[in-house]
């Protein structure tokens, strides 16, 4: 071996401007004027997001411009906008993967919108929260408050609805919903997929509730499968999936009467003690009312 | 300072169009779309039909009204509506009540792989079905 400076993996400088991209932003100053679009050119290097472009034209160009972001790496779920006409994150969406040199960036569709690219997403939590997105037994709450043992659930149990809990809340899916489109009561993919993460999981025993929730007119019945949100979501939790898979069992709750099997509390273990060099828990530091 | 008003942004009917996205959201649309048109036809059949009232000379004028080749095609139009909305909605019924064809939940790793993957040899099956269908009436409804 010789030694010098090591010759790098990707022969590519990541700092060269390889285009000029044309920003056309969705511009509201929140006050009920007509909204407008804003050209800005943005000086784009490999490897850069929307969001990057966004953060550019804040420092650079123009001060006034707002969004929503935080992580900026497909976590927390605040950057989602239109771009070029389909729901996306903007911080998983680089520039040159869009393969075009107009970029049009409008806030996400199907809500209103507060300004600039920031929309109102109230609706999206008092829907999720309408299908009690919770683990919920009837009977024993004791036992959630000051639980005596874990609920007994296999990985089986466990894969047939842990693709659902990746949801990020960022609202995409509900931009890219046809009847959400048409139809401001329907509960849309989000909370019908958090309606079917609770109703699959077997801790959870408020199923037959939980099915009448969701049976109504403005409920799981509007959807017909378009899949865009499915299409659309960057996390791969495929809502109309879960949408699809929540009527089956509304059907065989409603019409065959089939119940679902519930986890019990694990018993203790008998006829073992604890090892000495393994510390008792610490005290409960949430007090409950 | 001025009063904060929200921009409504809600896409309404135009919401239905398929756009950019795949192959079911088209299909929902045209199931939709089809399923418009059968509600109107139903409407205007009951008026043509109710023609029967007013005595055989009334029926026989409107008949005769509504016989020409460009309602004869019309009708075969309607036809085709109504067969891919049966298709499609069959589609659907196999779907939501059965689960069928949408294979089982799976971890999120990306390249993502969804239900709609699954589902498309469905999707095109049924639309075939319905062509060959459209294809067979065809022959009885549009040679005189």
């Amino acid at each position: 071996m010789t030694g010098g400076t090591p010759k790098p993996l990707v022969d590519v400088d990541m700092d060269r401007v390889v285009q000029t991209t044309t920003f056309r932003v969705f511009r509201y100053n929140g006050t009920g004027d007509p909204p407008t679009y804003k050209d800005y050119e943005v000086p784009t290097k490999r490897g850069m997001t929307v969001l990057d472009g966004l953060l550019w034209i804040k420092e650079n160009l123009d001060g006034s411009l707002s969004y929503r972001a935080s992580c900026r790496m497909g976590v927390c779920g605040s950057c989602a906008m239109m771009i070029n006409g389909k729901p996306r994150l903007a911080c998983q969406t680089q520039i040159l993967d869009l393969q075009t040199s107009v970029v049009v960036v409008e806030p996400l569709k199907n809500y209103p919108v507060v300004k600039d690219l920031v929309p109102a997403l109230d609706q999206l939590f008092e829907k999720h929260e309408a299908v009690k997105p919770y683990v919920m037994r009837p009977g024993e709450e004791d036992e959630l408050e000051n639980p005596s043992g874990e609920f007994e659930q296999s990985p089986e149990e466990l894969d047939e609805f842990i693709q659902f809990t990746y949801c990020i809340k960022c609202g995409i899916c509900l931009a890219a919903c046809p009847t959400v489109a048409s139809d401001p009561l329907f509960l849309g993919p989000q909370a019908l997929a958090q309606a079917y993460r609770y109703v699959a999981d077997t801790r959870d025993t408020a199923y037959a509730e939980r099915c009448d929730l969701v049976d109504t007119a403005h409920g799981v019945w509007r959807c017909h499968y378009a899949g865009a949100c499915t299409e659309a979501c960057p996390k791969g939790v495929d809502p109309a999936f879960a949408i699809q898979l929540l009527k089956k069992k509304v059907f065989q709750h409603r019409v065959l009467g089939k119940k679902r099997k519930v986890a019990r509390v694990a018993p203790k273990p008998t006829g073992v003690s604890r090892r000495p060099n393994v510390p008792e828990p610490p005290a409960r530091t949430v007090k409950s009312d | 300072m001025a009063k904060p008003v929200q921009y409504n942004n809600r896409l309404g009917m135009k919401g239905w169009w398929g756009g950019r996205y795949g192959l079911e959201r088209w299909a929902y649309f045209l199931h939709r779309l089809t399923g418009l048109v059968i509600v109107l036809y139903l409407i205007l059949h009951i008026f043509v039909t109710s023609a029967r009232v007013f005595g055989p000379e009334a029926w026989e004028a409107t008949m005769g009204a509504v016989g020409g080749p460009v309602f004869r095609f019309l009708e075969y139009l309607l036809i085709a509506a109504i067969t891919y909305h049966g298709f499609n909605g069959l589609r659907l019924i196999f779907i939501e009540w059965f689960g069928w064809s949408l294979g089982r939940p799976r971890r999120p790793i990306y390249p993502y792989v969804t239900s709609l993957h699954h589902q498309r040899p469905l999707l095109i099956g049924m639309m075939i079905l319905a062509f060959l269908f459209l294809v067979f009436s065809a022959w009885g409804f549009l040679t005189p």
